[in-house]
């Protein structure tokens, strides 16, 4: 009993810190997207620091989508006893992703305006934009009858449209980028956006959830079946995470060698972005992650998961980062630079603020759904399973 | 890896998957590319000799870079009232429309407009451009500094960018935005090669040079105006460059100052060719007085 209390006094503290983090992050949104002059971009960096964290959480949402689907439609055993975490992690990621870019554009409500079919159809971002709005709907759909019992032979289906929904708006968001030509960088290798964007979607589902479900070994009070469960889901997570940072790794290597004449792979490679690329984008993100997991026995520690897990999203958050400012802040094919290899752009303070916006509210949310959700009652849901 | 040769199937390959799904807008991929504004002429012409389409010429042998055209489109096109961090921009997003706004204040002649927003946030802007020929398509290649502002292109790739369908380019050539209609993502100003397009904090959508439609309209309106030759029907830019060096017309007429600039200079280019954009702005390339 006292323990609980303690427990809960501990909670109630990490709440409310949260709370105090999202209200200053909030504080920082309302500035970017009401007051003029707050945002350091320009005709040639139009896009900035907020629209890497959107993407870093769509990215983890399409990953953990994928998760989702080989929990309840395709009944992966392994990931069974994890899909009403996955699925909530699915949703708030996404939700958060979307607020994060309606705060990031000029007027946001006109979005509305896909609906009254005013579309460009040849423009990659409608179809995005589409995918994702339709993407929302079903994973809603699929939390309603997971976390309600209720119409359960819908679960499959709608598992299967949220999917191709989610795959489809994340690799069109790659070919947003890389049908740019004006932006070398991305055009330079105009089939590899989509496939990476899929690709590394996977690894930060796989790094999400892999950082929750340790974090909730180290937590919470769970009975001993479920950490057995939970050890055994870990340990399939670890191996598929391993897989997915070796294809992750054979993408940067290929395209950083095909595309290494350019000068916009050069300055990742080699310029102002290089301490980026090789420190957290290959060491932390993908070396250290690698030789933390080969171990069987040490990767699937405690330790080893959580560190590893955290690593790779660090890797992954800075891959967007180079993608998208690297992509930006190189000058347009024509413009020159008086002594410089690319556009100055440093984030202004409330669009790093954005950032502590986001990750603040999908912390937040997480905590509050594991903590009054029916998430840890899926020893029934693993006897289901075939 | 040789881009010509590979990436432009796939780019095609890419394009039409996104187009798969019921589209029946294509996008224009890149029909030629060319080096001399005469070549661009012949084929441009040639599609549709009839059509009204409206060019501009930037005579680099006579500017001097002196921005009186920077001056003018800030001043014409109310740029200057986009005062940066003063309290009134706050919270106008919403509560304000950007043709109300533009339409209720009339242009104060007496405020000097450099102070006020950053350049870089003009639609007429000083560019340096690097690799630019001396003279012709050969010559020495090396930085200079250019007026720069939307090449209104046949090709726009902005245009093909918009998910909102709120750009387009009309049928005399003129690319738009409607500012009642954009959401101000910036995917186009992400498209755009020239660095054109700008985003008005202010009203939380994208602006750019619209070679002063309403002074085109005007012309085409009144029967003693001639577009680019009476000033009243000129884009203010070219109307008031002190050194004559820039030209408004119809391309497509022969006798128009622009075309005749255009067909009779081998110096005459267009930026950025290989972009495959097909600008409706043409430079004349030379030694600066």
């Amino acid at each position: 009993m006292n323990k609980k209390q303690t427990l809960n006094k501990k909670l109630l503290t990490w709440v409310i810190s949260l709370i105090i983090l999202v209200i200053i992050g909030a504080w920082g949104a309302y500035n970017t997207l009401c007051v003029p002059g707050t945002e350091n971009l320009s005709n040639l960096v139009p896009w900035g620091l907020g629209v890497v964290v959107y993407i870093f959480f769509v990215l983890c949402t399409t990953g953990l989508c994928v998760l989702s689907a080989m929990a309840s439609v395709f009944k992966i055993k392994p990931l069974v006893p994890l899909k009403r975490r996955i699925l909530y992690l699915a949703t708030i990621t996404l939700v958060v992703g979307l607020i994060l870019i309606a705060i990031d554009a000029g007027k946001p409500l006109r979005a509305t305006g896909i609906l009254s079919g005013h579309i460009n159809l040849a423009s990659p971002m409608l179809w995005l934009t589409m995918c994702y709005g339709g993407y929302l709907i079903f994973l809603l759909i699929e939390d309603f009858i997971e976390f309600t019992g209720a119409f359960k032979k819908f679960l499959a289906p709608a598992g299967i449209i949220a999917v191709v929904l989610a795959i489809s708006a994340h690799s069109t968001m790659g070919a947003l980028f890389s049908v740019l030509d004006a932006r070398i960088l991305w055009s330079s290798v105009e089939v590899y956006e989509p496939i990476f964007f899929i690709v590394s979607a996977i690894v930060s589902g796989l790094g999400v959830l892999i950082f929750t479900t340790t974090g909730i070994l180290y937590l919470k009070d769970l009975d001993q079946d479920l950490r057995m469960d939970y050890r055994a889901s870990l340990d399939f997570l670890r191996k598929m995470l391993l897989v997915m940072i070796v294809v992750e790794g054979f993408f940067i290597t290929w395209h950083s060698i095909v595309a290494a004449n350019s000068s916009a792979m050069k300055m990742i490679l080699f310029g102002d972005f290089a301490p980026l690329f090789w420190i957290f984008e290959v060491l932390f993100g993908l070396a250290v992650p690698f030789a933390l997991l080969i171990s069987p026995k040490f990767g699937n520690t405690k330790s080893a998961l959580l560190s590893s897990s955290f690593l790779t999203l660090i890797g992954l958050f800075v891959v967007r980062y180079n993608l998208v400012i690297g992509g930006m802040v190189r000058p347009l094919p024509g413009i020159a630079l008086k002594g410089l290899s690319h556009v100055p752009y440093v984030p202004s303070l409330y669009e790093s603020l954005l950032v502590v916006f986001g990750f603040a509210l999908v912390i937040l949310l997480a905590t509050l759904c594991e903590r009054f959700l029916p998430t840890d009652s899926e020893k029934k849901l693993l006897r289901e399973a075939p | 890896m040789n881009k010509k040769l590979s990436g432009l199937s796939r780019r095609e390959f890419l394009k039409r998957i996104i187009t798969a799904a019921g589209a029946t807008v294509t996008i224009g991929g890149i029909s030629y590319v060319a080096t001399t504004g005469q070549e661009i002429l012949e084929k441009v012409v040639a599609k549709a000799p009839e059509k009204t389409q409206w060019a501009r010429v930037i005579d680099l042998t006579k500017c001097t870079r002196c921005g009186t055209c920077v001056e003018a489109c800030v001043k014409e096109n109310r740029q200057h009232l986009y005062k940066k961090k003063s309290k009134e921009w706050i919270n106008k997003r919403y509560s304000e429309s950007y043709a109300d706004y533009y339409a209720n204040n009339p242009m104060p002649s007496d405020e000097r407009p450099r102070d006020w927003i950053p350049s870089r946030l003009y639609w007429n802007k000083m560019v340096t451009y690097s690799g630019i020929p001396s003279k012709g398509a050969q010559g020495n290649r090396k930085n200079i500094q250019i007026p720069s502002t939307c090449m209104h292109c046949r090709n726009p790739p902005c245009v093909a960018a918009c998910p909102l369908r709120a750009t387009w380019r009309r049928d005399d050539g003129v690319v738009v935005v409607d500012q009642d209609v954009c959401m101000g993502c910036r995917a186009c100003i992400a498209a755009c090669p020239y660095g054109a397009r700008v985003f008005s904090e202010r009203f939380g959508v994208v602006t750019k040079c619209n070679l002063c439609k309403h002074r085109i309209k005007k012309g085409k309106e009144s029967d003693e105006l001639t577009v680019g030759e009476d000033p009243e029907a000129t884009p203010r830019c070219d109307l008031d460059c002190p050194f004559d060096a820039r030209f408004f017309g119809n391309i497509n007429d022969p006798n128009s100052n622009v075309a005749s600039k255009v067909a009779n200079n081998p110096n005459a280019v267009v930026l950025l060719p290989e972009q495959g954009t097909d600008p409706s702005t043409y430079y004349i390339l030379g030694e600066k007085p």
